[in-house]
C-alpha cells in the first residue's frame, strides 16, 4: 500500500506494519532523524523502515510536518520558547484534540523522529490536562495507580506541605 | 549508622528497587478504568511533561502526589528552586524539611548552639529523599528570610531581638554547610541585598565539595559597604568554580574590588554574560580583564559604569559580541568611543541609555551596531540619531523606545517607524514621570509590518480609542501595561480584536482587581475569538 504526499523530490518512509508513505523530503526533514539519515544516504530508492511508529501514528505525524513545513527549524539557542511557554497555536491544538492514548503515541513519535516542536506542542497538552487536577484526578485521567504506601504518601505530602498552595 | 546510609538505603527500598514495575508503561497499561492502555512514555517525555507543568507555576505539588514514579521525577523539580514566593508559614515548613536532611552530628551541633537561646528544635522525621542535593539556585537572601520566618514561629512570635541576628546567622551557616556537601547541582548562587545578617557565613562553610564548583551563574548585588566574608568569598571564588557563564556585579560606587573581579573574570573559561553596576573605581581594572574571555563573551552590559578608552580597547576584542548594553554610564567621549569602529562583533541587540549632550557616542555606537542589529532599545531620539538608524541599521525589527514622549516631536516617531520595517515595538514610560498620563499616539503613527505592539505608558480613555480606532497595523500581539487600566480600556482592545480579526494574543497588566466584567470579556475573547490570554504570570517574559 502506498499513500502519496505532494511534488518534488520524494523520500519513501516504511511503517512498522509495512505501510509505505512517499514524501517530500523538507516535509520528512521536519525529522531530524529523517534530515540527517536523507543526508548521510543521499538520494535512494529504497524506503527508510520506522520500527517504532505505525501507519496510522505515521500518517498523523507526516499531516503535521505537512502543516508546518515551511517552520523555520528550531536552533539550541531559540530563546523563545521560554515566552511562549503555553501558547500552542489554534490549528495545533485541533491537530492533538485526539483519543490520549492517540497523543501519547503522537508525543512518542516525535521524540524518536526527534520532532522537537511537535513534541513540544503535544507535552504541553499533556501538561494542560495535568493543570488544576488534584492527584486522584490526575490518576483517573491517565489511569495511574496509586503505588505509595499510605504512610510514604503522608510522608511526602508533610514533607512537601511548603508547596502546596504554590 | 550514619543518616546519609540511612537515606540512601531508605531511598533504595522505596524508589530504586521498584522502579522496573514503577515505570509510566505500568501505571497506564494497568489503569483502574479505561479500557484502552496508554502507551509507555519514556522518562525524558515524562520531564518535558513536568517541565511544562512547572513553567505553568501550579500544579507540580499534585504531580508529586500521584505515584512513586511521578514523585521521584517530581522531587528534583521541585526542589531545585524551592524558596521563591513562599509565605511565611511555607519558609517554616521549607526549613523543617531541610533541617531533617542534616546529619545527625550537623543536627545535635545546631541543637546545642541553639539551646543557649532557649530554642529547641522540634524532632524530625529523616526524610524520604535528601531533598538538599537537588537545589540549583540559592540566593542567600532568601535563606535568611526562610531561617528569620522559622525562628519567628519557634519563638511565638517574641523574637529574641538581641540575638536574633547570632540565630539566624548560626542556622544559615548550617543549612549552607548541608547545601555545600549535598547539592550536586548547584548552578546559580546569588549574594543579594541583606535584610538584617551583619555577614554571610565563614568562607570555610562554602570551600565544602562540591560547593560551587559547579556553579555557571554568580551574581553579587550590594547597596551596602562590603562584610568581611563577602570579600573573602569573592578573593576565593577563582580557586572554587571556573565555570562561571554569566557574572552579574552591583556595587556601590565607593567599593574596592576590582582585583577580586578581574580575578573572576579571566579564570571563568566559559564566560557568556557580564554585567556590571554602579562601579566607577577600578572598572578600567574590570573591563580590561574581559580582553582574556574575548572569545567566549557574548553579552556586555554595564550600567552607571566609568568606561575609559581603555575599556573601549576591550570590548572592541570582544569578536563574540552579540548584545551590548550601556545605560548612563559616565566617561563616554566621542574620542574614547571611536575604536569600537574597528571591532569585529556584529551586534544583534543594543541597549543605549544616554543623556542628550553624549547623543554624538550613542550615534557612534549605532554605527557600530550597523546592518546586523536586529533589537533596539533607546531612550535618546532627536533628528540626528533616528537619521543615523535609518542609514546604519536598517535592519532593526524590533525597537523599545523608553520615556519618550512622541508627541514633542511627532514627526521623528513617524519617520522612525515608516523608515523601518518595524515588527516589535514597546512604548515604556516610567510611572512616575509626569508625563505618564499623557501619552498620545494615534494608529496612524504604527507602521503597516508593525506586529507586536506592548505599551508601558498611560492614556486617557479617548486617547486610547484613538489609537485602535485609526490602527490599520495587522497586529497579532497586544500588550498593555498601565497601571489604572479598567474595564473601558478592556471594551476598547475587545472592539479592536472583533473587527480588526488580526490579534492572536493578548497581555493585560495593571489592573489590580479585575472586575467580572473584565475577566468576562477576556473569556468571551478566548472563546470566540480564540484568542490566548497570556497568564499573569509569563507576561513578564514577553
Amino acid at each position: 500500500m502506498t499513500s502519496e504526499s505532494s511534488e518534488g523530490k520524494k523520500v519513501t518512509l516504511k511503517s512498522c506494519d509495512d505501510v509505505e508513505f512517499k514524501v517530500e523530503i523538507p516535509v520528512a526533514s521536519r525529522s531530524i532523524l529523517l534530515k540527517n539519515m536523507i543526508e548521510d544516504v543521499g538520494e535512494t530508492d529504497q524506503s527508510i523502515p520506522l520500527p517504532n511508529v505505525n501507519e496510522k501514528v505515521l500518517k498523523k505525524v507526516l499531516e503535521w510536518c505537512q502543516h508546518h513545513v515551511n517552520d523555520p527549524q528550531p536552533t539550541n539557542d531559540d530563546d523563545d520558547s521560554r515566552r511562549r511557554n503555553t501558547e500552542i497555536d489554534d490549528w495545533d491544538q485541533r491537530f492533538l484534540n485526539v483519543e490520549q492514548d492517540m497523543l501519547f503515541e503522537i508525543i512518542l513519535a516525535a521524540n524518536y523522529l526527534d520532532i522537537k516542536p511537535l513534541l513540544d506542542i503535544g507535552c504541553k497538552t499533556v501538561a494542560n490536562m495535568i493543570k488544576g487536577k488534584s492527584p486522584e484526578e490526575i490518576r483517573n485521567t491517565f489511569n495511574i495507580v496509586n503505588d505509595f504506601t499510605p504512610e510514604e504518601e503522608e510522608q511526602i505530602r508533610k514533607e512537601n506541605e511548603w508547596a502546596e498552595d504554590r | 549508622m550514619s543518616s546519609t546510609y540511612c537515606f540512601l538505603i531508605q531511598f533504595i527500598l522505596n524508589f530504586v528497587g521498584s522502579t522496573a514495575a514503577d515505570t509510566v508503561e505500568n501505571n497506564l497499561f494497568h489503569g483502574k478504568r479505561s479500557d484502552i492502555p496508554a502507551p509507555y512514555l519514556p522518562t525524558e517525555c515524562m520531564l518535558e511533561i513536568f517541565k511544562h507543568v512547572q513553567a505553568q507555576d501550579s500544579g507540580l505539588y499534585s504531580c508529586l502526589l500521584v505515584n512513586r514514579y511521578w514523585c521521584k521525577n517530581i522531587v528534583p523539580l521541585l526542589w531545585s528552586r524551592p524558596f521563591e514566593a513562599l509565605s511565611t508559614e511555607n519558609r517554616y515548613k521549607l526549613i523543617h524539611t531541610y533541617l531533617a536532611c542534616l546529619d545527625r552530628e550537623d543536627y545535635l551541633n545546631l541543637s546545642s548552639s541553639l539551646q543557649s537561646y532557649n530554642i529547641k528544635i522540634p524532632e524530625i522525621r529523616q526524610p524520604l529523599f535528601n531533598y538538599s542535593m537537588y537545589l540549583e539556585e540559592f540566593s542567600y537572601k532568601q535563606l535568611e528570610i526562610a531561617v528569620h520566618s522559622t525562628i519567628h514561629i519557634w519563638c511565638n512570635k517574641t523574637f529574641i531581638n538581641n540575638h536574633k541576628q547570632d540565630q539566624i546567622l548560626l542556622i544559615a551557616t548550617t543549612l549552607c554547610k548541608l547545601f555545600m556537601r549535598r547539592s550536586i547541582s548547584l548552578k546559580s548562587f546569588i549574594i543579594d541585598k541583606y535584610f538584617s545578617h551583619s555577614d554571610i557565613p565563614q568562607i570555610s562553610t562554602f570551600i565544602e565539595q562540591p560547593g560551587l564548583s559547579h556553579l555557571t551563574r554568580f551574581k553579587i548585588d550590594y547597596c551596602k559597604p562590603m562584610t568581611t566574608n563577602t570579600i573573602k568569598l569573592l578573593e576565593n571564588l577563582p580557586y572554587l568554580c571556573s565555570n562561571i557563564r554569566c557574572l552579574d556585579i552591583k556595587f556601590p560606587i565607593f567599593e574596592h574590588n576590582h582585583k577580586s573581579i578581574s580575578r573572576i573574570i579571566s579564570t571563568q573559561k566559559c564566560l557568556n554574560e557580564f554585567n556590571l553596576s554602579g562601579v566607577r573605581i577600578g572598572s578600567e581594572r574590570i573591563l580590561f580583564s574581559l580582553q582574556s574571555r574575548h572569545e567566549t563573551l557574548n553579552i556586555i552590559r554595564l550600567e552607571n559604569v566609568y568606561i575609559t578608552e581603555a575599556c573601549f580597547n576591550a570590548l572592541a576584542l570582544c569578536e563574540n559580541l552579540k548584545d551590548l548594553s550601556l545605560w548612563y554610564c559616565r566617561g563616554l567621549y566621542i574620542e574614547n568611543t571611536s575604536v569600537l569602529l574597528k571591532s569585529k562583533f556584529s551586534l544583534k541587540k543594543l541597549r543605549l541609555g544616554f543623556s542628550p549632550i553624549c547623543s554624538d557616542v550613542a550615534g557612534l555606537i549605532l554605527q557600530v551596531g550597523g546592518i546586523s542589529l536586529k533589537e533596539l532599545e533607546i531612550d535618546l531620539i532627536n533628528s540626528i540619531i533616528v537619521e543615523i538608524i535609518l542609514d546604519c541599521c536598517p535592519n532593526v525589527k524590533e525597537i523599545k523606545l523608553a520615556n519618550y514622549f512622541p508627541h514633542d516631536n511627532n514627526y521623528l516617531f513617524y519617520q522612525l517607524f515608516f523608515g523601518l520595517s518595524l515588527e516589535n515595538l514597546e512604548i515604556f514610560i516610567n510611572s512616575k514621570n509626569l508625563d505618564y498620563e499623557d501619552m498620545k499616539l494615534t494608529g496612524q503613527d504604527l507602521p503597516p509590518s508593525l506586529k507586536y505592539l506592548k505599551l508601558s505608558c498611560g492614556f486617557t480613555i479617548d486617547q486610547f480609542k484613538e489609537l485602535f480606532k485609526t490602527c490599520n497595523a495587522p497586529l497579532e500581539t497586544i500588550i498593555i501595561d498601565y497601571v489604572d487600566l479598567n474595564y473601558d480600556h478592556i471594551k476598547v482592545i475587545t472592539k479592536f480584536i472583533r473587527e480588526k480579526k488580526t490579534v492572536k494574543t493578548l497581555g493585560i497588566v495593571g489592573m489590580d482587581d479585575m472586575t467580572s466584567q473584565g475577566i468576562k470579556e477576556l473569556k468571551m475573547l478566548k472563546k470566540r475569538y480564540g484568542i490566548f490570554i497570556i497568564p499573569s504570570y509569563e507576561l513578564n517574559q514577553w
